[in-house]
């Protein structure tokens, strides 16, 4: 059925083309105009036929081919001035589009600036794009930007509450979210447990989510991609910027290679948390070392017209210490090698070399005993993508990606004076293929379609041995593989499907199927992110998860586009979740697959959101009714129970306000039902100690969660090269008492007697920073 | 090793950051009260006995009513079969019964129209090799450690509980183990405790080696999880994997104990 759909559309997509007037494309890069950054998403429309146009895709090239003629072309990018180019098309022409940036905001936004309506006539839901000025802007703790802490402000995106960066995606859990940084996954996105992330906000240029419905290049797990690219770094000037601020500090530098043809860009940040320590009364706490760095560095050269490469990397750590005894440490490293290639005004080719890596290591030193525990993760990753822009109405994007996993569970040594231990849990390595192909099509001026599927496989690869596990978890039988043998090869195929139907040019009706499969897990059985929750992959006993997800939206504009309002329902199938036995241990068991249960889940919600793009004030209101469920034999009976993530109702309003050129002031406001949890449902006494008692899983609720963070933002100068400002921010600015935890204690005044203690980690936190740029 | 290293961080954190608690009113729903069974039987001398008594409500004070009229019987495979007589309200006792190692015993509690079962072998007892204080070096400072040696029986799947007593009192200090990774071998544990604090010259410290089963091994596993609290870190609590089947809380302790004074000189 689906090769007849596809069939059908690929002789539509042909035909139109092959009997239609002589045509030629005109193709090329659109850029800022002053750094030379390349501008991803921007549009360009046909004056004469505002219903044809193009985007460039994520290295900035665009590609439109129209029939023979005279045009003017409009290209526009949010935040930037349009430009209209006139072009005369009787060849196949190259044009590199530059765009300036909007220098006073105020004025020209309102006066000059077509407002697009690009929510409505693209294919795309579920799909968040973060513009990385009002990232900037939106108050977070400690005034360290975050666009981690941004994007849960976001409808269907929930926080994993305070001290976790993690955040889940329509239901889904935290490890099913794709974490890309120029394209290279990352497994540990957080810092200091979950309370910054990874991404310095000075590094980044383009963060997009996809919610659900990512198009078929994109696969390996369930729930979200979050789709992050580093700047390319100004190839016109050299230029120097950075901030001060009360935890951490940040220093950038950027510059040309070679003018117009390559530039780098490099990045630093580091945190001095444990500054405040030396403060303390006690010894212990003052020689605790706790602090993390961040280190970006990209570079990228254009060889000629039709071939350019782009080398990136990534590396961050983090350092805690107690003394000279203790020390753990953790950190990712990323590196991406890539090169477009444009084999033809048409044909547009990424092809990337990917690794990517995350371990802890984690060391205490005595006099009598050194112990020492390791463990990583490593990925090699190929990926070649082609897009072929075959008309206005028609684009093609096809290709193959291929990873190869290790991961080593946990090393660990111990050396005594009596003893030596060299114990290591047996390394697994895996291989992850997959071959993709996606279509975008107009059917006509009312109807666009992007479907597509991705067809991916996993194999355990050997040397490995692998247990079966009888109902005790202990191994009764197992399977040994030998180096470079695959123990076996699970196969799926991913179909994607979304359509537009325009209603007019005001609104629009959207809907989209998703499959995705997801064969790498984490596994932690607690509510904090700890770098020492350990990767699986998929093997005989885990299978991959899969999700099917089906997603329908109305999106309509208001006042001349300047308000966007979307509203969305969404139903999620998960199967094979994975959750945990009663008291299991997941830390250094080498039989730890014994420790796991499978089932499904089930995800479901209503999201709406109003967004002011535009005018002084802007921002957004949005709302998510969601539940979400797992069924799991050997958990609550075997019934339905919530997943821990699971919150009823959540509210975000983020509003902006430029109250002149030099003061912008900035407001976010949060609110959500608490997250499902355990509490107890009486207590009984056995061995002269008092238990709890407790029955359905995750049937209690936290208490709400709401909270006010206030920013102001005062720019002393800006010219065209310099540029300083100071930010202030209140975090919690109306002093709630959020739960972090509720822990459940003796009355110390009434033994008998028991209570509820909450602790709340962050009342009102005021901070500032500095940041500048000459 | 998590626990260490959640405590350590989340220490740290709220050090350095701002955190405060406080004792918040939170209703609690209630849930229909449970059975809690408490049952032993051992190689050593009897009679042994099983207390029964129930579940209260959370914002109660501490006063747990113990369950009588309840029909308690333990049979072993050799044909031994007694039905055990409430001594005290809630206890129930064995007369004749004794604990013989390779037995397999088997508990049935009637209580209420509902019946109770478990069924476990106790194992043999094994001997302890050595006990004695060693000193253990952490953090700059040397702290007295209780050492105990013993042998595992090899080819066989062996748990252990460990129970210490001061002066022949409960010191509320105990170690659970499993052979997991050294089947066979000699075991050396090690314990450092609050307990100790305090002891000295002239007293006696008594350890207990009993021989468990799985299922005995993963209720105070379980158990031991929900003694270690909850807050940063913690997974979601679970009432201990019983070994008693049809839908009570507690355990039925089918064990062989050995034990060795040390006497602190």
């Amino acid at each position: 059925m689906m090769k007849q759909i596809i069939c059908a559309l690929l002789l539509c997509a042909l035909s139109s083309t092959a009997f239609a007037q002589e045509k030629f494309t005109l193709s090329g890069h659109i850029k800022d105009a002053q750094t030379g950054e390349e501008l991803i998403g921007a549009t360009l429309r046909v004056k004469e036929n505002p219903g044809q146009g193009t985007r460039a895709n994520s290295y900035g090239f665009y590609s439109i081919t129209l029939p023979k003629g005279n045009y003017t072309l409009i290209a526009q990018y949010l935040g930037f001035e349009n430009k209209e180019i006139s072009v005369v098309l009787e060849k196949n022409t190259t044009q590199e589009i530059k765009l300036s940036p909007n220098r006073n905001t105020i004025k020209e936004v309102v006066i000059t600036e077509t407002k697009r309506n690009d929510q409505i006539t693209n294919t795309e839901m579920g799909v968040e794009k973060l513009d990385m000025k009002t990232v900037n802007k939106i108050p977070v703790l400690f005034g360290e930007r975050d666009i981690l802490k941004t994007i849960q402000l976001l409808p269907g995106v929930k926080s994993a509450g305070e001290g976790n960066a993690g955040f889940y995606v329509r239901g889904g859990s935290a490890d099913q979210n794709l974490v890309l940084l120029d394209e290279a996954p990352v497994y540990n996105a957080s810092h200091l447990l979950g309370f910054f992330s990874v991404f310095n906000s000075d590094a980044i240029k383009d963060v997009k989510l996809y919610k659900g419905s990512a198009p078929s290049p994109y696969g390996g797990r369930l729930s979200s991609v979050l789709d992050v690219k580093m700047k390319d770094g100004n190839n016109q000037n050299y230029s120097v910027s950075g901030g001060i601020g009360l935890i951490a500090s940040r220093l950038n530098i950027e510059g040309p290679i070679v003018k117009d043809k390559g530039s780098f860009f490099i990045s630093g940040r580091r945190t001095y948390a444990d500054v405040f320590t030396i403060f303390s009364k006690d010894t212990t706490i003052q020689k605790t070392k706790l602090y993390f760095y961040d280190f970006n560095a990209k570079a990228n050269y254009k060889i000629n017209d039709k071939n350019r490469i782009y080398l990136s990397g990534y590396f961050g750590k983090d350092v805690l210490g107690l003394g000279e005894t203790f020390g753990i440490d953790w950190g990712n490293a990323t590196g991406t090698l890539r090169w477009n290639h444009i084999f033809n005004d048409k044909l547009f080719s990424n092809t990337s070399l990917i690794f990517s890596n995350f371990d802890y290591n984690i060391g205490f030193d005595t006099d009598a005993v050194d112990f020492n525990i390791n463990s990583r993760i490593r990925d090699w990753n190929l990926k070649q993508d082609f897009q072929y822009y075959a008309s206005t109405r028609s684009e093609f994007q096809f290709g193959l990606n291929s990873i190869y996993h290790t991961i080593i569970p946990g090393a660990l040594s111990i050396k005594s004076d009596n003893l030596t231990v060299d114990q290591k849990i047996a390394t697994r390595y895996g291989l992850e293929n997959a071959l993709y192909a996606s279509h975008k099509y107009n059917f006509s001026k009312k109807v666009n379609v992007e479907y597509g599927a991705r067809l991916s496989s996993f194999s355990p690869v050997g040397p490995g041995t692998y247990y079966t596990y009888d109902a005790e978890g202990s191994p009764i039988d197992s399977t040994v593989t030998k180096k470079g043998e695959f123990l076996k090869t699970y196969v799926n195929i991913e179909p994607r499907f979304a359509i537009n139907y325009i209603v007019n040019k005001k609104s629009s009706i959207k809907a989209s199927y998703t499959r995705n499969t997801q064969n790498l897990h984490l596994l932690s059985n607690t509510t904090a992110s700890n770098p020492t929750d350990l990767w699986v992959g998929s093997s005989n006993n885990v299978k991959p998860e899969i999700s099917d997800q089906v997603a329908v939206g109305y999106f309509r504009n208001f006042a001349d586009n300047n308000y966007e309002f979307s509203g969305e329902i969404y139903y999620k199938h998960m199967q094979n979740q994975i959750d945990y036995k009663n008291g299991a241990e997941l830390n250094f068991n080498e039989n730890v697959e014994s420790q796991l249960l499978y089932g499904f889940g089930r995800a479901y919600g209503l999201e709406l959101f109003v967004k002011k793009k535009y005018g002084r004030l802007n921002g957004w209101l949005g709302y998510t009714l969601a539940k979400t469920e797992r069924k799991i034999e050997g958990i609550n009976n075997g019934e339905f129970y919530n997943a821990k993530q699971d919150r009823r109702h959540e509210v975000s309003l983020v509003a902006i306000y430029e109250l002149s050129k030099k003061l912008t002031v900035s407001s976010s406001w949060v609110y959500y039902t608490g997250n499902a949890v355990t509490f107890p449902r009486g207590k009984y006494t056995i061995d002269n100690v008092v238990y709890s008692y407790y029955s359905d899983r995750n049937a209690d609720r936290m208490p709400d969660y709401h909270r006010l963070d206030l920013g102001l933002t005062w720019t002393r100068k800006k010219t065209l090269r310099r540029e300083s400002s100071w930010n202030f921010s209140i975090y919690n600015a109306y002093n709630r008492d959020n739960a972090f935890s509720i822990d459940f204690r003796e009355n110390p005044n009434d033994p008998s007697q028991t209570q509820a203690v909450q602790t709340t980690l962050f009342k009102i936190i005021p901070s500032i920073s500095y940041n500048f740029k000459f | 090793m998590k626990k260490i290293f959640n405590t350590l961080i989340i220490s740290a954190l709220i050090i350095t950051f701002t955190s405060c608690e406080k004792v918040i009113d939170l209703p609690l729903d209630n849930a229909e009260p449970v059975l809690v069974v408490s049952a032993n039987i051992s190689d050593q001398s009897g009679p042994y006995s099983v207390t029964l008594s129930k579940t209260i409500d959370y914002d109660q004070p501490n006063i747990f009513p113990t369950v009588s009229g309840a029909i308690v019987t333990i049979k072993d495979n050799n044909g031994a079969d007694e039905i055990l007589t409430e001594t005290t309200p809630g206890t129930y006792s064995t007369s004749t019964l004794q604990g013989t190692p390779g037995n397999t015993y088997e508990l049935t509690i009637n209580e209420d129209g509902k019946t109770y079962t478990s069924s476990a072998m106790m194992p043999n007892p094994i001997n302890i090799d050595t006990v004695y204080i060693g000193v253990f070096s952490a953090f700059g400072e040397p702290v007295p450690i209780l050492n105990i040696n013993f042998y595992d029986t090899p080819n066989e799947k062996n748990y252990y509980y460990l129970n210490y007593l001061i002066n022949g009192e409960e010191s509320g200090d105990y170690s659970l183990l499993s052979d997991q990774l050294r089947d066979g071998e000699l075991i050396e544990t090690g314990t450092i405790s609050d307990a100790y604090e305090g002891v000295g010259l002239g007293d006696t410290i008594t350890v207990q080696l009993q021989s468990i089963d799985f299922g005995m091994y993963e209720y105070l596993r379980t158990r031991e999880e929900l003694d270690s609290g909850g807050g940063f870190g913690a997974s979601t609590p679970q009432n201990p994997t019983s070994n008693i089947t049809g839908g009570c809380l507690g355990y039925f302790k089918v064990y062989s104990q050995t034990t060795r004074d040390l006497i602190l000189q």
